[in-house]
Parts: C-alpha cells; structure tokens; sequence
C-alpha cells in the first residue's frame, strides 16, 4: 500500500471522517429536507384534492341552481299560464254574463213592446167597436118606424113565452 | 118620459111591481098581451108601471123585484158591445208575438 503511496490509518480515518460525515449528513440535512419535501408533496396533493372537491361542490352548485332555475322558470311559466288561463275564464264570463242580461234586457223590452201594443190594439178595437155601437144606434133610431117597433114588442113577447 | 099604467090585477092574488120600459107609446092590446106574458112568466099578478124612454131605442125593458128582462135594442146593443170587447181582447192576446217572425196577415 505504501509503495501506491496510500497511508491505510489515514485512507481508513479519512473513511471513518466520511462515514460521520455522512451520517451527520443523513441526520442534519437529508432527513429534514425529506420531511419537509413529504410535507410540501403532502399538502400540495392536500390542495389539489381540495381544488378537485370545491370543483365537484361547484359543478354541483352549479347544477342545482340550474335545475333551481328551470324550476323557478317552470312555475314562473305556469303561473303566468295559469293567470292567463284564469284572466280568459273571467273575460269568458263577464261576457256571457253581459250577454245574458243584454238578452234579458232585449227579451223585456220586446215584451213591454208588444204588452204596448196589445194595450193600444185592445184601445183602438174598443174605439172601433163603440164607434160602431154608436152608428148602429143612431142608425136604429132612424130607421125605427112605429110598425117595427111594434113588431120588436111582438118578439119580446115571444121570446118571454118561448124561454117560460 | 111618459107613463102609461095598467092597473088591472087578479082578485086573490099577491100583486107585484113590475116597471117596464119601451121607446114609443103601446097600444092598449099591446099592453094587456104584455102583462099577460109577464103574469105568466113571473106566475103572479103583476101592475105594470110602463115608461117611455127613448134611449132603449126599440123592443121592451122590464123589471119584476130583483129580475131584470132587457128586450131592448139598446141592451141588445150593449150585450153586442161587451160580446166584440171581450172578443177582440181575446183576438189581439193571442194573435200577435212581437218575438215571432212576420206574418202576413194576424187575424185569420
């Protein structure tokens, strides 16, 4: 070994020198830094599953507050049908109600028409026949003769006998 | 108005009251064929108080108690009035519908 020029106490101290090197090393650096690189991987991946389970809360969010919206849609829809639906049977009403007495109204004054009417024919009939009466008995008083008065007597007094 | 009586009655029996109306004057057998009619038709003796009223116009009006007998023109008249009165109201209630069609002709 001397004649490579290798002194074995120092080759096997210097050995000795490096495996406490190395173990001081191992204890001083490598380890620390190892535990801080698992705690950095560590909450790397901690924020990573984070981020990957506020992205599925906020797809379900999101998806809620679709369908929330197409709910609300939906009824908003409905109701507007619903008060269209109910604004159409009221109108439907108002009108075959105002028709009803529109009807009512015509069919009364149709009826107070003719009741008029029949009034003012009955009146004007009445006129007519007292007119007539009234002919007749000037007519009569005019062409009664004494021979047909007596003849008048004659019936009476037959038509008395003949209802006895 | 003129009267005319009759005062002959029939011993033994009760004698009503009967006025009569005519237009013009009776002649005597007139008047005694009348109340012989009436006696025979009221069945008892009656006295006639006969007036003359123009106004019945022709024919003979009598009156026993409560029982009126108008032979007279004029009531005849009357009884013709009222006949086409009632008549006519019938005529006109049930000949004519303001709501039915046109018809030609309303009294048939």
């Amino acid at each position: 070994m001397k004649e490579l020029g290798i002194d074995l106490g120092l080759l096997l101290s210097q050995a000795v020198n490096f495996g406490i090197l190395l173990v001081v090393l191992y204890l001083i650096l490598y380890k620390p830094i190892m535990g801080k690189l698992e705690e950095r991987a560590q909450h790397i991946k901690k924020g990573l599953d984070d981020a990957s389970r506020a992205e599925k809360l906020l797809a379900e969010a999101n998806a809620h507050y679709k369908d929330e919206m197409e709910r609300a849609q939906r009824e908003a829809h409905e109701i507007v049908e619903q008060a269209a639906r109910t604004g159409e049977q009221q109108r439907q009403e108002i009108l075959a109600q105002a028709r009803q007495e529109a009807h009512e109204l015509i069919l009364h004054a149709q009826q107070e028409a003719q009741r008029t009417l029949q009034e003012e024919q009955v009146a004007l009939r009445h006129q007519t026949i007292d007119l007539a009466i009234a002919a007749a008995s000037k007519l009569l008083e005019q062409e009664l003769d004494q021979e047909k008065h007596h003849q008048l007597v004659e019936s009476f007094l037959a038509e008395i006998d003949g209802t006895k | 108005m003129m009267s005319q009586g009759l005062n002959q009655t029939q011993e033994g029996s009760p004698v009503e009251q009967a006025q009569v109306r005519v237009a013009t004057e009776l002649r005597p057998d007139e008047l005694q064929a009348l109340k012989n009619t009436l006696e025979r038709r009221f069945q008892c003796a009656l006295e006639l108080e006969v007036t003359l009223d123009p106004s019945i116009l022709g024919g003979v009006w009598v009156r026993v108690g409560d029982i009126v007998i108008d032979g007279s023109l004029q009531g005849r008249l009357e009884a013709l009035r009222h006949y086409l009165r009632a008549q006519s109201r019938v005529i006109v209630s049930s000949g004519f519908d303001l709501t039915a069609p046109p018809r030609t002709a309303y009294y048939e």
